[in-house]
């Protein structure tokens, strides 16, 4: 049975600006992707972050009957693993390596310390993410794209029950794009885990989430499947964009923006 | 099957890998004790190698005279050289990694100013702990002054929740700050005292005896486990703190553990021989480029990158100008300069 991720009465804020009162989510399924999308400062990010246990937060989080806030750093990462946006450029480690030391950070329950096992583990999240054949490429020398996909490995490789990625296409061609996507959604039902990614592309969210939630202004403006939180209405309140929404043969909307609204002489 | 599958030969070119730090590591220890026994054997005394050796092991074997030159003058020295490398690379390593600088040393971030400061106040003013004998004072008031600033920065980072750039900065404003004030007592300070004050910044080996070498290596021992244990959490480091944060490393006492040791390390070898520059940068630079950033290896790497540096300097402090000893602070600085140009030269031309 998968376990459902509840978020409720969450507030996160640094230390002058609050940037989600007191939110609450629908129960976020296990087994499937769910796509946070918004507008530039919706809360994205903050909210990703706050349930990876990165920024302090009120509330509560639960995961099946239990409370992720406040759980020591150890613990929490034993549930949940996240994938920040930016990727360092410079560190003299080799793909293989990255990996590794993901997975020796903090000792995992199913793995410990095993290292034959842990190297095991690493090489078939690499071969699972398709870039097996650079485990022995020097990360300092791969292209922005490659080290997004390495940043991926390292997150997938834990093998936990939620797994929180902030934009983990942003860097990748059309091609891996969708193989990302689609790796995703096979790795969530495959493992029930509870996936959420934020995404900007609304095209690749709706082609590839099972759920969307549409964040603006730290609140909830619409969730559902793709074509029930994808309308041209909150598409308009949120990102003040004049939208048509096509419906592919695939029962996925497709988005065209035709214009903007609500833009102000400058 | 008659391919071979691709996971098991990626392993193995990593296993191999592997084998291959390891022997980079035992070629360094070889290189080190090379330069330890040919800095042993230099000098305007004519002992040889053999001399040397089987004074080491046997010092009835040797003249009282050279008994006396090879375990009163020259092992003192050639081992503080040890030490001090040793040392100061490793809390820069360390440094690097923890504020995610790479240039980040204990004299980029006015560790070793500070301990001016505080030998100066022993020298010019004679302030300094009271019921130390006199040839201690300056050493601890040294220390008290490098362990101040490094928990002066901790106290920053603790207090104002300050990410690592304006921790960074915090350091650089403190060696300005420290370097004025000494700039200062070298102004006020008498003809005899400024003299003193000059040669102690100048770092030198000779300040090497068989009562301090023990508390910089037993300070050494001590700290090296710990560094060696935190050192798959310091490699995650290097991915950013989001990410160590989120792998379940506390982040905040794994930066203080190591700030503490950095802070123990540097104060004690700087309050023992003065100022010497560069080795704490250089150190890990090299061997991040020998063995990369897997810290399992690089922190020991850069012990010994570190020790085969200051060996190698200690040589030249005394073969440069004939009959004198240069202080290694000078000769360290001289190496270290051109490097560190290249390294900055370097990294414009890759971004």
């Amino acid at each position: 049975m998968a376990e459902r991720l509840s978020v409720s009465d969450l507030t996160v804020g640094y230390r002058r600006r609050l940037v989600i009162d007191r939110l609450s989510l629908p129960p976020i399924g296990g087994g499937e992707v769910t796509a946070l999308i918004g507008p530039n400062g919706a809360g994205k990010s903050t909210l990703l972050r706050a349930l990876a246990g990165l920024q302090p937060a009120r509330g509560s989080v639960r995961l099946g009957g239990k409370e992720l806030l406040g759980l020591a750093p150890e613990r929490h990462a034993a549930h949940v693993s996240y994938m920040p946006q930016s990727v360092p450029a410079r560190v003299a480690l080799r793909v293989l390596e990255a990996v590794i030391s993901s997975l020796m950070a903090s000792p995992l329950p199913d793995l410990g310390r095993d290292s034959a096992a842990v190297r095991r583990r690493a090489m078939e999240t690499l071969d699972r993410v398709g870039i097996g054949d650079l485990a022995l490429e020097a990360l300092d020398e791969l292209s922005g794209g490659q080290r997004q996909l390495v940043s991926l490995a390292m997150s997938l490789a834990r093998n936990p029950q939620v797994l929180l990625l902030d934009e983990p296409t942003s860097a990748l061609d059309l091609h891996h794009q969708f193989r990302v996507m689609t790796l995703l959604s096979d790795l969530a039902r495959e493992r029930e885990t509870v996936t959420v990614v934020v995404l900007h592309d609304l095209n690749l969210a709706a082609a590839h989430a099972d759920r969307v939630m549409v964040l603006a202004g730290g609140r909830l403006a619409g969730h559902g499947t793709p074509l029930e939180a994808l309308t041209a209405d909150i598409l308009s309140d949120v990102y003040r964009v004049r939208a048509r929404i096509e419906n592919s043969a695939s029962g996925r909307p497709q988005i065209v923006v035709e214009g903007v609204t609500g833009v102000t002489a400058a | 099957m008659s391919f071979p599958l691709p996971a098991d030969h990626a392993l193995d070119r990593y296993g191999r890998v592997l084998r291959r730090r390891v022997l980079v590591l035992a070629a360094l220890t070889v290189a080190v004790f090379a330069s330890f026994c040919f800095d042993l054997v230099l000098g305007p005394s004519d002992l040889g190698v053999v001399d040397v050796l089987a004074g080491l092991v046997r010092p009835e074997s040797l003249s009282r005279g050279a008994s006396v030159i090879l375990w009163d003058v020259r092992l003192p020295y050639s081992l503080m050289a040890l030490i001090v490398g040793a040392a100061l690379s490793l809390a820069g390593a360390e440094m690097q990694t923890i504020l995610n600088n790479p240039l980040a040393s204990p004299f980029t971030l006015g560790v070793s100013s500070a301990a001016s400061f505080g030998a100066a106040l022993a020298i010019v003013v004679g302030v300094g702990i009271p019921g130390l004998p006199q040839s201690w004072i300056a050493p601890a008031n040294a220390f008290l002054f490098a362990f101040l600033s490094v928990l002066l920065l901790q106290a920053l980072a603790r207090l104002r929740g300050a990410g690592v750039e304006t921790l960074v900065l915090f350091g650089i404003a403190l060696a300005f700050a420290f370097n004025a004030l000494v700039a200062l007592m070298q102004f006020l300070a008498s003809q005899e005292a400024l003299q003193q004050l000059v040669f102690w910044s100048m770092g030198s080996l000779s300040r090497g005896t068989w009562e301090n070498l023990p508390v910089l290596a037993v300070i050494v021992a001590c700290t090296v486990p710990f560094s060696l244990n935190a050192s798959w959490k310091m490699t995650v480091l290097r991915f950013g703190e989001d990410r160590a944060r989120s792998f379940g490393i506390n982040v905040p006492r794994l930066r203080f553990a190591s700030l503490l040791r950095v802070s123990l390390l540097a104060a004690t070898a700087v309050a023992f021989v003065g100022t010497i520059g560069f080795v704490g940068l250089v150190g890990p630079h090299i061997t991040r480029l020998l063995l990369g950033e897997d810290h399992r290896f690089f922190l020991p790497g850069a012990m010994l990158t570190g020790a085969l540096v200051m060996s190698l300097a200690s040589i030249a402090s005394r073969s440069l100008v004939p009959g004198v000893i240069v202080p290694v602070g000078i000769v360290t600085a001289l190496v270290g300069v051109p490097f560190f140009l290249a390294l900055i030269l370097g990294r414009r031309e890759r971004s």
